[in-house]
C-alpha cells in the first residue's frame, strides 16, 4: 500500500482514538469552550485600555475569543500528543509499531497531521461561539494571517510535544504534565488576564516559551484595530524556532520502547 | 572476573566468528542461527554465550525459570535490542539493523502490549494490514484467533486473554515468514491458555516458524516440536518433548505392591536378568531399568501362573518436569554459587 494511503488510514485512526477518548474531548473541546463562555460572560460587553502595544481599547470578549483559540490549540496538540505518546510508548505500542514495515516518519507525520486537523476544527468552533454569543468580529481580511498563526502554533505546540513525552515515564503521570505544563503557561503569558499587562519579569519569562508569541500573533488576527495584513512575524519566528527546535529534539531523543525496558 | 572480559562492547566490524552467508542459512533452512550470543547489562551479563538454531516450518520453545534471559534473547532476535558480542542471522539478515523489507517478514506478539483502547478489533488488525506488502485478509486472521464476536468491540473492553488474541492476530496479519512469541499466555486461566494452544497449533497448518518463550513446561511440551532449556543465559539442554535430556533412554521405574507369595528370589532373579536396580521399600517394589520389558515379561508371567495380580502396578518414564527439575535445578544452583561469588 502507498505511504499516502498508509498515513491517511493512520490519521484515521489517530483522529478516532482522539474523539473517542471522554478525557480528550474534555479536556481538548469542553474546557476551552466552559472559558471563554465563563470569561466572556464575567466580562461581557467590558473594553480594557491597556493592551499591550495598542493604544485603543479592546473588548475582553475579542481578547478572550483570541486566547480560548490558543488554548484550544495547545490542549490539541501539546497536551493531547504528550498524553498518547507517553500512554503508547508505556503500553508497549510505540515498541510493537517500530517493529512492524510502517515508517516512522508516517508514524509521526499522522500524530501531527491529526493534532493539526483537530486544532482547525477547534479554533472554527471556538471562532463561532465568540462570534455568536459576543459579537465578535471575524477576523475578516486578517484570515490568512489567522491560519497562517493557527498552522504555525499548532506545528510548534505539536513537534515540542514529541520530545516533551519522553520527559513523561508513567502513563498515569502523562495527563497531570502535559497539563499542568500547559496551565503554567496560560497563566505565565496572560491566556487568563484580558488586557492586563503582566510585569516585566513574568513577561520576559513567558517570551522564552511559545505560548504567548502564539497568543499575541492571534490576538492581532482579531483585533478589528489592525491594519495591514496582521502578520506578527517575530512572534511566528520564534514559534517556528521552537517547532525546528521540537524536531531536531525528537530526532535525537525520541523513544519507542517503555520506560521500564534497560 | 571473566564478566568483565566478556562484556566488552565488541566493536563493529571487529573480526568476530565467520558469519555464514544469508544465501548458506536461507538455503540450509535455517530461519534463525545464533552462534555465541551475549549480552551485558553493565556487569550483569544476562545472555552468556546462547547458540540455536530453528529451522524453517518448525516451533521452537525457548524455557527457561524466570531471569533465564528468554526474552533478552528474542529481543535481540527481533531487532528491539543490542547484543554484546555474537553472530545472529535471523531470515539471513543480521537484526542489529532492521530494513522495512525484513521488519515485513516478522510477525511478533511482544510479553506486554496494550493496544489503544478507543480502537476497535476491526480498525487494529485493519491498521496493521496495511502496513504490509502482502497482508493476510482482515477477517479471516480475526477468525483464525476466534475473536470474530469481538469485531466491533473496542480493545479497552477485551479480557486479558481476548487482548492477547488480538496481539496474535496482529502478528500475523502481515503474513510473516517467522512469528515470536514472547510468553503468550502469562496470565491465562486454564481455559484461555487451551484455546491459545490450539490457536497457535494452527500456526503448524500455515507453516509458519515459530519462537516461543514460556516458562511453562506443559505448553512447551503441548506445542513445540523441538525445546531449547536457558538457564543462566545458556542452552542447558535441547531436543525433541520426547528425547529432551535424554528422557527416552533414560531408566524406567517398574513400581507395584509386592504380593505375599511372591518370593525376593524370583525378584532378585528378574532383576538381574532385565540388569535393573531393586529395591524394595515398605512393601513397594521399584525396579529401575533401561529394559521395561524384560522385567515386565516374567513378573506377569509369574502372575498367571499364581492366579494372582500386582497391585499398583505402574511403569512410569521420567516426566519432562522431571527432565527439566535435573537441568534447571543444577544449573540454578551453580547460578546461585556464582551470585555469591560475584558479591565478594
Amino acid at each position: 500500500m502507498s505511504a499516502v494511503r498508509v498515513l491517511r488510514r493512520e490519521v484515521g485512526c489517530a483522529s478516532r482514538v482522539m474523539l473517542r477518548s471522554p478525557q480528550t474531548l474534555f479536556l481538548v473541546v469542553a474546557l476551552p469552550v466552559l472559558y471563554l463562555v465563563i470569561f466572556g460572560a464575567i466580562f461581557s460587553g467590558e473594553e480594557v485600555n491597556d493592551v499591550p502595544g495598542r493604544s485603543w481599547n479592546l473588548s475582553v470578549s475579542v481578547i478572550m475569543t483570541a486566547s480560548v483559540v490558543v488554548i484550544g490549540v495547545v490542549s490539541a496538540t501539546f497536551q493531547s500528543l504528550t498524553m498518547t505518546l507517553a500512554q503508547d510508548r508505556e503500553r508497549g505500542v510505540l515498541k510493537r509499531l517500530r517493529s512492524t514495515p510502517l515508517p516512522s516518519w508516517v508514524f509521526f507525520t499522522a500524530q501531527v497531521l491529526t493534532a493539526l486537523l483537530v486544532s482547525v476544527a477547534l479554533a472554527v468552533l471556538v471562532t463561532g461561539c465568540g462570534a455568536l454569543a459576543f459579537d465578535v468580529a471575524l477576523p475578516g481580511r486578517r484570515t490568512p494571517a489567522a491560519l497562517v498563526t493557527l498552522i504555525v502554533g499548532a506545528l510548534s505546540c505539536s513537534l515540542v510535544a514529541l520530545p516533551f513525552s519522553v520527559l513523561v515515564r508513567r502513563s498515569a503521570a502523562a495527563l497531570p504534565l502535559a497539563f499542568g505544563v500547559s496551565l503554567g503557561l496560560f497563566f505565565l503569558s496572560g491566556n487568563f488576564f484580558p488586557g492586563k499587562a503582566l510585569p516585566d519579569p513574568v513577561a520576559s519569562v513567558a517570551d522564552i516559551f511559545p505560548v504567548r508569541h502564539f497568543f499575541v500573533a492571534m490576538l492581532t488576527a482579531f483585533d478589528p484595530h489592525t491594519t495591514g495584513a496582521g502578520f506578527e512575524w517575530d512572534n511566528l519566528a520564534v514559534l517556528g524556532g521552537w517547532a525546528v527546535a521540537g524536531a531536531l529534539l525528537a530526532l535525537r531523543w525520541f523513544r519507542w520502547a517503555p520506560t521500564g525496558d534497560r | 572476573m571473566v564478566i568483565d572480559d566478556a562484556c566488552t562492547e565488541q566493536p563493529a566490524g571487529a573480526p568476530g566468528p565467520a558469519p555464514d552467508g544469508p544465501a548458506r542459512d536461507e538455503a540450509g533452512g535455517q530461519a534463525i542461527r545464533v552462534r555465541g550470543l551475549r549480552k551485558c547489562y553493565g556487569r550483569v551479563e544476562a545472555v552468556r554465550g546462547l547458540d540455536l538454531t530453528v529451522r524453517r516450518g518448525e516451533i521452537a520453545a525457548l524455557l527457561g525459570p524466570n531471569g533465564a534471559g528468554k526474552t533478552t534473547t528474542v529481543e535481540i532476535l527481533e531487532g528491539h535490542r543490542s547484543r554484546t558480542s555474537g553472530d545472529v542471522q535471523v531470515l539471513g539478515a543480521d537484526p542489529r539493523r532492521p530494513t522495512r523489507e525484513w521488519r515485513a517478514r516478522i510477525g511478533l506478539v511482544l510479553q506486554s502490549t496494550q493496544m489503544p483502547a478507543e480502537l476497535t478489533v476491526g480498525e487494529l488488525v485493519a491498521r496493521f494490514a496495511a502496513f504490509y506488502p502482502s497482508p493476510r485478509d482482515v477477517d479471516e486472521t480475526i477468525e483464525l484467533v476466534g475473536l470474530t464476536a469481538k469485531r466491533r468491540a473496542r480493545a479497552g473492553r477485551l479480557s486479558g486473554g481476548q487482548q492477547r488474541r488480538l496481539d496474535v492476530a496482529l502478528a500475523l496479519v502481515g503474513d510473516p515468514e517467522l512469528v515470536f512469541l514472547d510468553e503468550p499466555t502469562t496470565g491465562f486461566d486454564p481455559q484461555a491458555r487451551r484455546q491459545a494452544w490450539s490457536m497457535i497449533d494452527t500456526l503448524r497448518t500455515l507453516s509458519k516458524t515459530v519462537l516461543l518463550t514460556t516458562h511453562y513446561l506443559d505448553e512447551a511440551e503441548a506445542l513445540a516440536d523441538r525445546i531449547a532449556v536457558v538457564v543462566d543465559g545458556r542452552i542447558a539442554a535441547e531436543g525433541t518433548p520426547a528425547t529432551l535430556g535424554g528422557r527416552d533412554s533414560a531408566p524406567c521405574e517398574v513400581r507395584f505392591c509386592r504380593p505375599e507369595r511372591l518370593d525376593p528370589a524370583v525378584l532378585d532373579l528378574v532383576a538381574a536378568s532385565a540388569e535393573g536396580s531393586l529395591t524394595v521399600v515398605g512393601g513397594v517394589v521399584t525396579l529401575r531399568t533401561a529394559d521395561p520389558a524384560g522385567v515386565l515379561g516374567p513378573l506377569l508371567d509369574w502372575a498367571r501362573a499364581h492366579g494372582t495380580e500386582l497391585p499398583g502396578l505402574e511403569v512410569r518414564r521420567p516426566s519432562l518436569e522431571d527432565v527439566y527439575l535435573a537441568i534447571t535445578g543444577g544449573l540454578g544452583a551453580r547460578r546461585s554459587a556464582r551470585r555469591l561469588e560475584d558479591s565478594r
